[in-house]
């Protein structure tokens, strides 16, 4: 019993992590119905760069700051001067988005090199605390903190603010909120920023967690794909669902079966597609488009 | 007019000429550089452009977007090569459990992502791919994990000479037969598909099936190029499987011309020769691919192959222009 409390708890860590992961491709999809496949890659710059500043500054929470800027930085260059000019051509996106990875990973490689660089935790998070005779790394505790709290804050922002409100309305009636003579472009802009926020800010606190190579982003796009397809394309809390939904299975299976954590994920994105395609949670109830 | 049906079938007869002599060249070819070393990258670029145009069937005929298009490579190459080495087969008996295997996995990811939405496609695509990526470095026993899978017999006991023009016989073949395709009616509703699928749909055609169809058929064609890099390279990589390998028939696709058949063969030799080239000097060279995919894709959509065609037009309508004018003149000289 108490390792399964502590597997959930882990399964729970993991899903934050993979919430923040996940939440800026679901955000930035909904809205705009662009699926960034550069988001992993964003997420990777997103952890080295905290790891620069943190190594040099030797403050973690300034390397987090700075990641999440300087990826939101990017995140506007990119919608600026590649997404926004190809209009609504969803494939030249696509196409678009897919090309972007290699060049990121590239530059990746030039400034920092290609070898696996082990990124250290700060000390006063390397430490663990015992919970019913189980060791629990603070670590974890901070990555589920920092998850919960971007959660609570995005959705604040969400249903609270007015222009939450008009991302709400934009992702169930784009022409709507059009009609009502709001810049939807600029709307665009701000969400495409606020997603590559959110992926800068995930990788900066899952760098010390997954350690640094350039095939990072490759490999943490598989994770968001499945995410957003088990919690649902485009919805927000979806995406949290999915992530906890994944870290649990994941934390739990592989636990006693750690070769078959992956097949599990991959099993469980079938399933999902297969029995309910538009995910957990749907925004749009069925029939309306 | 007598003169415009004059120039049209001179035009005529200087492409036939102009592929008797491309042949021509082909078969000389090999005598002339006499390298192995180039004998095998044009091996290598026959391979990659069968392997690119196949999923230009895919993106540029259909505009189905596939981020997983090197699984079928993999999963032919590593078929191939395990049936070979482990089992004792020969190559060509090896093609059918290649094509079989490649329509299974087709026919299984359309079926579960073609209804739901293309954007499914491209996601799913991606995280299977992926997904047996991992597979097979897991799966050490069989496949040789991350070291790789070695040892596969070579075609024609690594004659060079004879692979080369088999490849060349290969990809013409490959070539007739997606030039039949595009231009059968099934061809037509798959490029009524890329125009507008909804018109598509409500005209009568079934979507669904068509699209199935054309990955299965697409998949299987990429699945023949992994065999024959399977039997041409003697070792296989779990990189095949990764999307680095999508990505480059993505280039080659996008770079060459999407939805052309010249296309693709054009970027696989671009790419192909750039990339033995450009990584003497320098390891980073995919970035510089990059780029010119980037600005491909946001200025020029069309490709290097349609630059030419444009061009061509645009000689066509001086040309017009002139005749026109020399009709006028003598029109108005009879006057």
């Amino acid at each position: 019993m108490n390792t399964l409390l502590i597997l959930i708890i882990y399964g729970i860590s993991l899903g934050m992590l993979y919430f923040l992961l996940s939440s800026g491709l679901s955000l930035i999809f909904g809205l705009m119905k662009v699926l960034n496949f550069a988001h992993g890659s964003l997420f990777m710059w997103g952890a080295y760069i905290g790891y620069t500043v943190f190594k040099y500054t030797n403050s973690f929470i300034l390397g987090i700051l700075i990641a999440t800027i300087v990826v939101g930085i990017m995140g506007l260059l990119m919608e600026r001067f590649l997404i926004k000019p190809l209009g609504n051509n969803h494939m030249y996106q696509l196409l678009l988005t897919f090309g972007l990875i290699n060049v990121l990973n590239e530059i990746v490689k030039i400034i920092w090199g290609a070898k696996v660089i082990p990124a250290s935790k700060p000390q006063w998070l390397s430490d663990s605390v015992h919970i019913f005779g189980n060791v629990l790394p603070t670590y974890r505790i901070f990555i589920m903190i920092a998850g919960v709290m971007v959660l609570i804050m995005i959705s604040l922002i969400l249903s609270k603010t007015k222009l939450g409100m008009i991302i709400r309305a934009g992702i169930e009636r784009p022409n709507m909120v059009r009609a009502l003579g709001i810049d939807v472009s600029k709307i665009f802009t701000i969400v495409f920023i606020i997603g590559a926020m959110l992926a800068g800010l995930g990788g900066a606190i899952a760098g010390p967690f997954l350690s640094l190579y350039p095939e990072l982003g490759v490999d943490q796009i598989f994770y968001a794909l499945v995410i957003v397809v088990i919690g649902g394309l485009g919805s927000f809390i979806g995406s949290a669902v999915g992530g906890l939904v994944v870290g649990l299975t994941q934390s739990i299976v592989g636990y006693y079966y750690p070769a078959l954590s992956m097949l599990i994920t991959i099993l469980l994105m079938l399933v999902i597609l297969i029995v309910k395609p538009e995910g957990l949670v749907s925004l749009r109830r069925r029939g309306r488009e | 007019m007598n003169s415009r049906l004059m120039f049209l079938k001179n035009n005529k007869n200087k492409k036939k000429i102009s592929i008797i002599l491309l042949f021509f060249a082909l078969i000389v070819f090999p005598f002339i550089v006499n390298s192995t070393y180039i004998l095998s990258l044009v091996i290598e670029m026959c391979i990659f452009a069968i392997f690119a145009l196949s999923y230009d069937l895919l993106l540029g005929f259909t505009g189905i977007v596939s981020f997983g298009h090197a699984l079928f490579f993999g999963l032919g190459a590593y078929t191939t090569g395990i049936l070979m080495k482990g089992y004792g087969w020969a190559f060509v008996p090896t093609l059918l459990p290649v094509i079989l295997i490649c329509v299974a996995f087709g026919v299984g990811i359309g079926a579960v992502t073609i209804r739901a939405k293309d954007t499914y496609f491209s996601m799913l695509t991606l995280a299977i791919g992926q997904f047996l990526w991992v597979i097979v470095v897991k799966s050490r026993v069989i496949t040789g994990g991350e070291d790789g899978y070695h040892g596969v017999k070579l075609l024609f006991d690594n004659n060079r000479l004879a692979i080369y023009y088999f490849m060349i016989v290969v990809l013409l073949l490959v070539y007739i037969f997606a030039k039949k395709l595009i231009n059968s009616p099934t061809g037509k509703v798959l490029q009524a598909i890329r125009e507008n699928e909804d018109r598509a749909g409500m005209i009568g055609y079934n979507v669904l099936t068509y699209k199935i169809l054309v990955i299965l058929i697409s998949g299987s064609i990429a699945g023949i190029a992994g065999s024959l890099y399977a039997v041409t390279a003697g070792s296989l990589t779990p990189a095949l499987i990764h999307s680095n390998t999508t990505m480059h028939a993505i280039l080659m696709t996008v770079i060459g011309g999407m939805g052309t058949l010249n296309g693709p063969i054009v970027g696989a030799f671009i790419v192909k020769t750039a990339e033995h080239v450009l990584s003497d000097i320098t390891q980073r060279w995919m970035i510089i691919f990059g780029i010119i995919y980037i600005i491909i894709v946001l200025y020029f959509p069309g490709g290097i192959t349609r630059l030419k065609i444009k061009s061509n037009k645009f000689f066509n309508k001086i040309l017009r222009n002139k005749k026109n004018i020399e009709c006028f003149e003598k029109s108005s000289e009879e006057a």
